[in-house]
């Protein structure tokens, strides 16, 4: 019966220590409130150099948008780079993440499409799948083009590309189809 | 009646969807991107034959609309839709006849045009599988799109207004466009899927038209015969109209690819992907 009420006891003060350390860590990668862009740009910036501070990077991408979408202009594309450079310095992200981030939000045209090196009547056998990718993307330009950026013609740019692209591959993977069935 | 008037009404939607961007495109293709050649020979000769064909159809149904239309104005003149004397009963025969004339004409002439299309069709497919599908990955496709070859390069084709709404000409939009247009770039890439996925509809659509028309051939003479002239007829004349000379409403502009000029990018070209 002692060992047991031990046990508990230990279980107890480990949860207590352990809750201890999540916040105190999570005080330590705070943002401070930051108001501003500059303001959280700054505050993240240094506390991606802690290292305990990495996991945060997704909680400073979507502050980061918050804040930009409450005061779109074309600069905030310039803070999203720094964060995001910063993250891979400091090894928050890999690099990869950071352009396919970057490109995602911030390029009219699809990064999702330029991954991918196969020819495209193997590539674009799964419509579902390409526009399930093309949608989420065009989802996130709308956000980072339209909505930080406040850049109408990028964002119209990208829905032309969405359309363009949505009818091409359409023809393209039934006429690969349709070679298929003819064999 | 009603069901004519569907089958009428999907014929002239298979063409005008076959044809709406050939028509409202004038030629602006420009050779910015990679080569591709979407349209060869074999292509722009099946588009041509599909326009004579087209204004082989409108030459033999312009004499019997235009008929059909003296002898309606007649009918409806004469107040005919409240009479039964001699007269109002051979002129009300006469519009029959005719309309039973216009689709006869476009049964005859369906296998034709189907056909053609149908060529059209699987030799764009052909040229799509083989340039676009088998030397190309999701990443050129785009670059093509965007008019670009390994560095951002805008291209700002020029998209202007339809010259002309009838059949013949639709086709005749597609023909002359790709003729001229036989450098390739994105522009011609999303031309060319407009017009093969097109192709690809109104072949099926052509179908069903054709399997309509003979199904119910039977009961429509009959129905002529007998039946009164109702509005539905003179829709249905109102659209096989629409067929051969085109509407404005049922155009849509072609797609403009990467008309905005592209920002400088080199700030951020550690992040960017080509």
């Amino acid at each position: 019966m002692k060992i047991a009420n031990m046990l508990i006891v230990s279980l107890a003060l480990a949860s207590t220590i352990g809750c201890s350390s999540v916040s105190q860590t999570r005080t330590a990668c705070a943002d401070g409130d930051a108001r501003t862009v500059d303001t959280l740009l700054t505050a993240a910036q240094h506390n991606l150099g802690n290292s305990s501070c990495v996991t945060s990077f997704d909680d400073y991408f979507d502050r980061l948008i918050a804040l930009s979408r409450e005061n779109p202009g074309a600069d905030n594309k310039q803070a999203f780079a720094d964060l995001i450079r910063s993250g891979i310095a400091n090894g928050a992200i890999s690099k990869r993440d950071g352009m396919e981030r970057f490109n995602a939000y911030f390029e009219p045209e699809f990064y999702s499409l330029k991954t991918d090196v196969r020819s495209n009547c193997v590539a674009l056998s799964d419509r579902q799948h390409d526009m399930t990718a093309l949608d989420g993307e065009l989802r996130k330009k709308r956000i980072g083009l339209l909505e930080i950026m406040g850049d109408t013609d990028q964002f119209r740019q990208s829905q032309q590309f969405y359309q363009d692209l949505t009818v091409v591959m359409d023809a393209v993977r039934h006429s690969c189809d349709a070679a298929l069935a003819r064999r | 009646m009603s069901n004519i008037n569907r089958v009428i009404r999907n014929f002239y939607l298979a063409f005008t969807i076959t044809a709406f961007c050939g028509v409202n495109a004038t030629h602006a293709v420009t050779a910015t991107g990679p080569s591709v050649n979407l349209f060869n020979a074999a292509t722009i000769e099946s588009l041509s034959n599909t326009s004579k064909t087209a204004r082989a159809l409108e030459s033999s149904l312009e004499k019997v609309i235009n008929q059909l239309e003296t002898q309606t104005a007649l009918y409806e003149s004469a107040e005919c839709t409240r009479s039964n004397d001699a007269g109002c009963v051979q002129l009300r025969k006469g519009v029959k006849k005719n309309y039973a004339e216009l689709l006869n004409q476009i049964q005859e002439q369906l296998p034709e045009i189907k056909r053609n299309i149908t060529e059209t069709r699987d030799a764009l497919g052909e040229q799509m599988v083989s340039e676009l599908g088998r030397k190309m990955s999701p990443g050129d496709l785009q670059r093509l799109l965007a008019g670009r070859h390994g560095k951002m390069t805008p291209s700002a084709p020029a998209i202007g207004k339809a010259k002309t709404g009838r059949l013949s000409g639709l086709f005749e939009g597609y023909y002359n466009l790709v003729r001229r247009g036989g450098n390739s770039s994105g522009n011609s890439a999303v031309l060319a899927s407009q017009l093969y996925i097109d192709a690809v509809y109104s072949a099926s659509y052509l179908d069903l038209i054709g399997a309509e028309i003979d199904s119910q051939h039977t009961e429509l003479l009959l129905e002529l015969e007998w039946g009164e002239l109702t509005a539905q007829m003179t829709g249905t004349v109102g659209n096989v109209k629409q067929l051969l000379w085109g509407s404005e409403d049922m155009r849509q502009d072609i797609l403009n690819v990467g008309l905005q000029g592209s920002q400088p990018q080199e700030a951020f070209a550690d992040l960017y992907v080509d």
